[in-house]
C-alpha cells in the first residue's frame, strides 16, 4: 500500500517536471535545428546561432540589454548596499515601515511598476521640458523615454533585491570583528574598507548578479518605458508576432544558460558567505 | 602601600555605566598597578565585561573618570587608545591568514611601518605564542587553543600599555585551559605588559593574578591579592566565592577582635574578626566561616574536650585529598577536607569535628 503511494507520488512529480521543463527543453532542442522552421527538426547544427550573431537588430537589442542591465545593476548595488548599511542603525516602527516598503517593492507586479514609471516619466518630462525651453531656449535638451528611463525603472526594483541580500549578510556578521578592527587602531573608514566590505563582498556580488539577471530578463517594465528602443526581450516579443524562428530559440537558449549560470554563482556565493558567517559566530 | 600616579596603568574614579534600567557598573573605583596581572572576578552579569569594554573604549561611562597611564581617556575612541583586547571568541578576521591577522594593528600605524619590519615583528609575535610556521593558515584551520594564541599575538605585537582579556580561556577544554593558564602567566611576566583579565572562575583568578577585584551587581566588593582574599575575606559573599567555606550562622553576642557568635542551637562559637571588615556589633547577624582544610576529625573515643559530635554522611575521594561531609547535631552539616593518607573514616562512622579557634573567621552575614 505504502509502496503504491510512493510510486504514484514519484510518477506525479516526474509528470510535473516534464510539464515544467518539456517546453524549455524543446526550445533548447530546436535552437540546434538546421531547417528553416522552428518546429520542424531537420538536423543538428549551430546554423541559427551564427545567423543570430550576424543579425544587426539582434546585436543592437543585445547591446541595449547588456548596457541597461550592467548600469542598473551597478546603481542598484551601490544604492542597495548603502541603504542596507544605513538601515542597521534604524530601529523600532521606522524600521518596520522601511522593511515593509522594501518587500512591497519586490513583490509589486512588473506591470504595475511599468505603468507607474511610465506615467511618472511622461508627467515629469511633460512638466520639465517646457521649463527647459523657457530657461535655455529652443536648443535646450529634451527628455524622452529611452534607455535611461529603463535603467531608472530597473534600478528601482532591483535595488530592493540587493538591499535584502546584503542586509541579511550584515545581520549574520560578527559585530566583534568590527570592534576588533577598531581595537587594532583602524579608523572607522579603514575598518569599513578592510573588514566590513570584504565580509559583505560575496553578498554584494550575489546582489549584483541577481540584479543583472532580473534586468536582463525583464520584458514588461522595459516595454512600457523603453520608448523607441528595443531590448532583447522586446525584440523577441516583436519578432514572435512574425512567427517563431529557430533564431528566437537560439536567443532564448543563450539567455537561459546565462541566467542559470548567474543563479548558480549567486547560490554558491551566498552559501559560502553564510557558512563563513556561521564559523565567525562560533 | 601608597603608589605614585606613574605606577598606575588604569584607574577608575567613580565610574558608572547604565544600560536602560540596568546599572552594569556602579560607582566603581580601582587602580591597576603597572605590569601587574589584574583580574575581575564575579558571577555572570556582575559587570566584568562592561568594565573591560569601558577601558577599551567600546562603551562610554555615564559619569566618572577613566585614566589610562595617568591620562583621562574620555571621548578617545578605541582606535586611539594604546590598549588591546583579546575577545572572548577571538574575533579573528576570517578573510585573512594568520600573518595578516597578527600584522593588522601594525599596518594601521602612521607613519607607515615597512612591510619587512611588519613581517619580522609578526614572526617574533608568533614565536612568542609558539605558533612559528603558521603564518599562511586561515583561522578556521586552527584549533581553539591555536586561535586563542593568534588573538593573543595579534594584540601583543602592538606592545600595548594594557592588554584586556575577556574570559579568553572559557571556550577551551579543561586540560588545555590549565596549560594556557600557566602559559599566559609566564607570557605576562616575560613581556611585562599590564594584563586585565576577566573570569568567573575563581580557581583561574587565584592561580594567575597578582590582584583580584571581586565584583557583585556592578560593584567591587573587595580587592586584594589572592592570599589576602582567601585568608581575610571581607564578608560571606567573598568567602563563598573565593575557595570553599563552611558557614555557621548566628548572632553576635560579644564584639571585638575576637567575636563570640551564638548559633540557633545556642552554641557559642568564638572566632577572630576578618581584618579588613568593619567591626561587628552585638546583635548583628553573622557567620563563622571555616575553610574545609582547617577542620579536623577524630574518633569519638580519642582524647580531647573540644569539638562537636557527628556522623560521616558522605565521602568524596579526590586523589591526594578526601572530602568528608559530616552531619552534626550542634553546628549542622560541615565539609571537611583531609589528606588521603591520613585518616580512613567510612560512611556512617561516628566522629568528632574540631578546629582551632583562629581557623574560623567571623563575618557579617548578608
Ligand atoms: N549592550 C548592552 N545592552 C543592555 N544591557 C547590557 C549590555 N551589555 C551588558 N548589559 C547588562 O549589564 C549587566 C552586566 O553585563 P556584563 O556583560 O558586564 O556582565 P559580565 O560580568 O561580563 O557577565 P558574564 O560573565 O555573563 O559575561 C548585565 O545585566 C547585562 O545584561
Ligand atoms: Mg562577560
Amino acid at each position: 500500500m505504502r509502496d503504491k503511494i510512493t510510486t504514484s507520488l514519484r510518477l506525479y512529480s516526474i509528470l510535473i517536471y516534464i510539464f515544467l521543463y518539456f517546453p524549455i527543453a524543446l526550445v533548447v532542442l530546436f535552437s540546434f535545428n538546421s531547417g528553416n522552421y522552428a518546429a520542424d527538426m531537420q538536423g543538428f547544427s549551430f546554423r541559427w546561432y551564427g545567423e543570430t550573431w550576424r543579425d544587426p537588430f539582434v546585436l543592437e537589442a543585445l547591446r541595449n540589454s547588456v548596457f541597461i542591465a550592467a548600469t542598473s545593476a551597478t546603481l542598484a548595488t551601490v544604492f542597495g548596499t548603502f541603504a542596507a548599511l544605513a538601515l542597521q542603525n534604524v530601529r523600532g516602527w521606522l524600521r518596520t515601515l522601511y522593511d515593509g516598503l522594501i518587500y512591497i517593492a519586490i513583490i509589486i507586479p512588473g506591470i504595475v511598476i511599468g505603468i507607474a514609471t511610465l506615467i511618472f516619466f511622461v508627467q515629469f518630462f511633460g512638466w520639465l521640458n517646457p521649463w527647459l525651453q523657457i530657461l535655455f531656449g529652443p536648443s535646450a535638451p529634451k527628455f524622452n523615454l529611452g534607455l535611461p528611463t529603463v535603467i531608472a525603472a530597473h534600478t528601482l526594483f532591483t535595488m530592493s533585491i540587493v538591499l535584502v541580500i546584503v542586509r541579511s549578510r550584515i545581520a549574520g556578521m560578527d559585530r566583534s570583528l568590527i570592534e576588533a578592527s577598531n581595537d587594532l587602531y583602524a579608523t572607522p573608514f579603514n575598518t569599513f574598507w578592510q573588514v566590513t566590505l570584504p565580509q559583505l563582498l560575496p553578498a554584494i556580488m550575489a546582489g549584483f548578479l541577481l540584479a543583472f539577471t532580473f534586468s536582463f530578463d525583464d520584458f514588461i517594465v522595459a516595454f512600457f518605458v523603453a520608448g523607441p528602443n528595443t531590448t532583447l526581450p522586446i525584440y523577441v516579443f516583436s519578432s514572435i508576432r512574425r512567427g517563431v524562428t529557430p533564431k528566437i530559440n537560439a536567443i532564448a537558449t543563450v539567455t537561459l544558460i546565462m541566467s542559470l549560470g548567474f543563479l548558480f554563482i549567486v547560490q554558491y556565493l551566498l552559501t559560502r558567505s553564510n557558512a563563513s558567517a556561521k564559523k565567525d559566530g562560533e | 602601600m601608597k603608589q605614585s600616579a606613574l605606577d598606575i596603568d588604569v584607574e577608575f574614579r567613580n565610574v558608572v555605566k547604565t544600560f536602560g534600567t540596568i546599572t552594569a557598573v556602579d560607582k566603581v573605583n580601582f587602580q591597576i598597578p603597572k605590569g601587574s596581572f589584574y583580574s575581575f572576578l564575579g558571577p555572570s552579569g556582575c559587570g566584568k565585561t562592561s568594565s573591560l569594554r569601558l577601558i577599551g573604549g567600546f562603551e562610554q561611562p555615564d559619569s566618572g573618570e577613566i585614566l589610562i597611564a595617568g591620562e583621562s581617556v574620555a571621548y578617545i575612541p578605541p582606535y586611539q587608545r594604546h590598549v588591546n583586547m583579546v575577545f572572548q571568541h577571538y574575533a579573528l578576521f576570517p578573510h585573512m591568514d594568520v600573518a595578516s591577522n597578527v600584522g593588522y594593528g601594525l599596518r594601521q600605524q602612521r607613519p607607515r611601518i615597512s612591510p619587512d619590519e611588519i613581517s619580522k615583528q609578526v614572526k617574533d609575535a608568533l614565536a612568542l605564542v609558539r605558533l612559528s610556521g603558521y603564518e599562511k593558515r586561515r583561522s578556521w584551520e586552527l584549533s581553539g587553543g591555536q586561535q586563542q594564541r593568534v588573538a593573543l599575538a595579534r594584540a601583543l605585537v602592538n606592545k600595548p600599555t594594557v592588554l584586556l582579556l575577556d574570559e579568553p580561556l572559557a571556550a577551551l577544554d579543561r586540560k588545555l585551559r590549565k596549560d594556557m593558564q600557566v602559559e599566559l602567566k609566564t607570557l605576562q611576566r616575560e613581556v611585562g605588559i599590564t594584563f586585565v583579565f576577566v573570569t568567573h572562575d575563581q580557581e583561574e583568578a587565584l592561580s594567575m593574578s597578582d590582584r583580584i577585584a571581586v565584583m557583585r551587581d556592578g560593584k567591587i566588593v573587595q580587592e586584594g591579592s589572592p592570599t589576602d582574599l582567601y585568608r581575610q575575606p571581607l564578608d560571606r559573599y567573598v568567602a563563598g566565592f573565593i575557595g570553599q567555606s563552611n558557614f555557621i550562622s548566628g548572632e553576635v553576642v560579644e564584639a571585638g577582635d575576637q567575636v563570640k557568635i551564638k548559633t540557633q542551637r545556642a552554641v557559642i562559637l568564638q572566632a577572630p574578626k576578618s581584618k579588613v571588615a568593619k567591626t561587628l556589633a552585638v546583635g548583628d547577624k553573622a557567620v563563622v566561616a571555616i575553610r574545609p582544610e582547617r577542620i579536623n576529625l577524630r574518633n569519638q573515643n580519642e582524647a580531647g574536650s573540644d569539638g562537636f559530635a557527628g556522623k560521616v554522611a558522605q565521602i568524596t575521594f579526590l586523589g591526594d585529598q578526601t572530602e568528608y561531609h559530616v552531619e552534626t547535631e550542634q553546628v549542622g552539616r560541615l565539609l571537611v577536607r583531609m589528606n588521603s593518607g591520613y585518616a580512613g573514616y567510612a560512611s556512617g562512622d561516628p566522629v568528632i569535628v574540631y578546629w582551632n579557634q583562629d581557623a574560623g573567621l567571623a563575618l557579617l552575614d548578608d
